[in-house]
């Protein structure tokens, strides 16, 4: 034996002298099993009392404690999750139970290949169950489902994948009051500072001063067919703590949830336009703005030219657009039925493509559309005439 | 049972793998058959083994690690890691990780190591590392 003590080399020399590891390690026989024929989701109500068909990751784990349906649910502590490869299928529906934590749920839709290919996230907006709906419009086989769970402790259920959209309307039973169990502050329209140019009035959201967890909101119901992107302009002149957020529900299912501005922003001095994507929707949906105080906080927000975008147009587009009374682009009216107001959020335009598709000169009133399909039925009859005369 | 291209080594060589300088094939000893792969380690080192293995159809990966002729003392230790990556080396998860020592000697046999990968209806790369070292902290 060799001590050597002085020195950094002596000290690795005394060390490998005394503390040591050596072996030959030996891999052999790498072999895959044959998956089972895929027969889609499987055990998506968990009511096999396992987890079986899921890729299990965290604490993941069977639960009979808070069930939606039936006996079993999945419980998701934070940093635990489940995967799944799942059918080709329109929609996905997924009854979520978010018990307590600060953090959110993320589902994630995954590709072949395991990239992402979309992420949604869900903070708790609500006690009990609801249904969070994706859709998902998924035409590959090899797709996969992803729930996991971030600084939350929830429960999932009822998982269920369907080959169509799901358009039944649900009219509301309950409305954004009861998300929060506090009353809604100030909602009102205002003129004090409309968007552009216009003397129109706007959405004013005020959660009164410095009072937390207090919102202020605004809702309408609106055919989202064909609508490529929901579009709005926002200004927070104050702003300490709270949220400016939209979401875009079908019963009480929340299908998209924005957020449009976070206190830590500060506030936003000047209109700011806010995008939100909703190509994949399908049907009537309920809109809600509201703004949010937390902490002690004030949020006092102005909505204004509020407007759709549609989809790339094709003739379908544009007489299905021309021919249903919900286009109304009178100023003032694009987003109607306002239900907590009484009174409609106002606008300008809508757009195709970013481009005017009818400017405020050209008032496409319901009598117009009507009058628009008249002359389709004119010609169509024209056109049959003269066909049955041809021949 | 799903063939995967010289998952055995019953080739005689290394083909179908990527290995570091440590690996070389053996028949002196296998799980099955007549060859198995190897690397005989000592002091700080490490000896990485991986392959690209297409799982489409493939419910699980089954191999077989055996740490044959092992010496460990003091604050020596040998660290065994095997996960799954996609082609563009994003890290899928790991599959086994342990850290033998003195008081937590590898067992004698061939230790069976499986990963679930229904999921993963494409290419992936199943990474073996093995790290020899020595803890300088201590001893």
């Amino acid at each position: 034996m060799s001590v050597i003590i002085f020195g950094s080399l002596g000290y690795i020399q005394h060390q490998l002298e005394h503390n040591k590891a050596e072996c030959t390690v030996l891999v052999d026989d790498l072999t895959g099993i044959d998956a089972p024929v895929f027969t889609g989701l499987t055990n998506g109500d968990f009511e096999t009392g396992t987890l079986n068909g899921w890729y299990v990751y965290g604490g993941a784990s069977i639960s009979t404690l808070v069930v939606h349906d039936g006996t079993y649910s999945c419980h998701l502590p934070s940093y635990a999750g489940i995967i799944q490869r799942f059918e080709p299928c329109k929609q996905i529906d997924i009854y979520v139970n978010i018990v307590s934590g600060s953090g959110y749920l993320t589902f994630i839709i995954y590709k072949p290949d395991l990239s992402i290919d979309r992420l949604f996230k869900l903070p708790k907006i609500k006690d009990g169950w609801f249904c969070y709906r994706i859709n998902a419009d998924i035409v590959d086989p090899y797709y996969k489902i992803g729930i996991s769970s971030f600084n939350v402790d929830a429960y999932i259920d009822s998982i269920q994948v369907k080959q169509e959209h799901d358009t039944a309307v649900f009219d509301g039973s309950f409305d954004i009051v009861s998300w929060y169990n506090t009353p809604v502050q100030g909602t009102s329209i205002s003129t004090y500072m409309p968007y552009g140019i216009s003397s129109t009035p706007c959405l004013y959201l005020d959660t009164g001063d410095y009072t937390p967890n207090r919102i202020a909101g605004a809702s309408c119901k609106y055919d989202m067919t064909n609508i490529q992107s929901l579009v709005l302009s926002y200004k927070i002149p104050q702003f300490t703590s709270g949220t400016l957020k939209c979401i875009i529900t079908q019963g009480d299912i929340t299908i998209i949830d924005s957020v449009i501005a976070q206190a830590s922003g500060g506030p936003v001095d000047t209109w700011t336009e806010h995008v939100i994507d909703t190509s994949n929707l399908l049907g009537i949906y309920t809109i809600y703005v509201y703004a949010e105080s937390l902490t002690s906080g004030t949020c006092k927000a102005y909505i204004d030219n509020v407007h759709i975008v549609f989809k790339p147009i094709n003739i379908t587009t544009m007489l299905y657009a021309m021919t249903v009374p919900r286009v109304l682009t009178d100023r003032g009216h694009i987003l109607n039925d306002i239900t907590d107001l009484g009174v409609p959020i106002c606008s300008n335009m809508y757009t195709v493509n970013g481009e005017p598709l009818l400017s405020d000169s050209i008032k496409l009133t319901s009598q117009f559309a009507s009058f628009v399909s008249r002359v389709i039925h004119v010609l169509t009859y024209m056109a049959v005439k003269i066909r049955r005369v041809a021949e | 049972m799903a063939d995967i291209p010289n998952g055995g080594f019953e080739t005689g060589t290394l083909e179908q793998w990527y290995p570091d300088s440590n690996w070389y094939v053996t028949d002196e000893t296998s799980h099955s058959g007549t060859y198995c792969a190897a690397a005989s380690m000592s002091g700080i080192q490490t000896a990485i083994l991986y392959k690209y293995v297409d799982v489409t159809g493939i419910s699980t990966l089954k191999f077989y690690l055996k740490l044959n002729n092992v010496t460990i003392l003091g604050t020596g230790f040998i660290h065994v890691t095997v996960k799954l990556y996609r082609t563009d080396d994003v890290e899928l998860g790991t599959i086994f990780e342990n850290t033998y020592n003195e008081s937590n000697m590898p067992p004698t046999g061939w230790i069976e190591i499986s990963a679930y990968t229904m999921l993963h209806d494409c290419i992936v790369k199943l990474v073996i590392r093995v790290e020899t070292s020595v803890d300088f902290g201590f001893g």
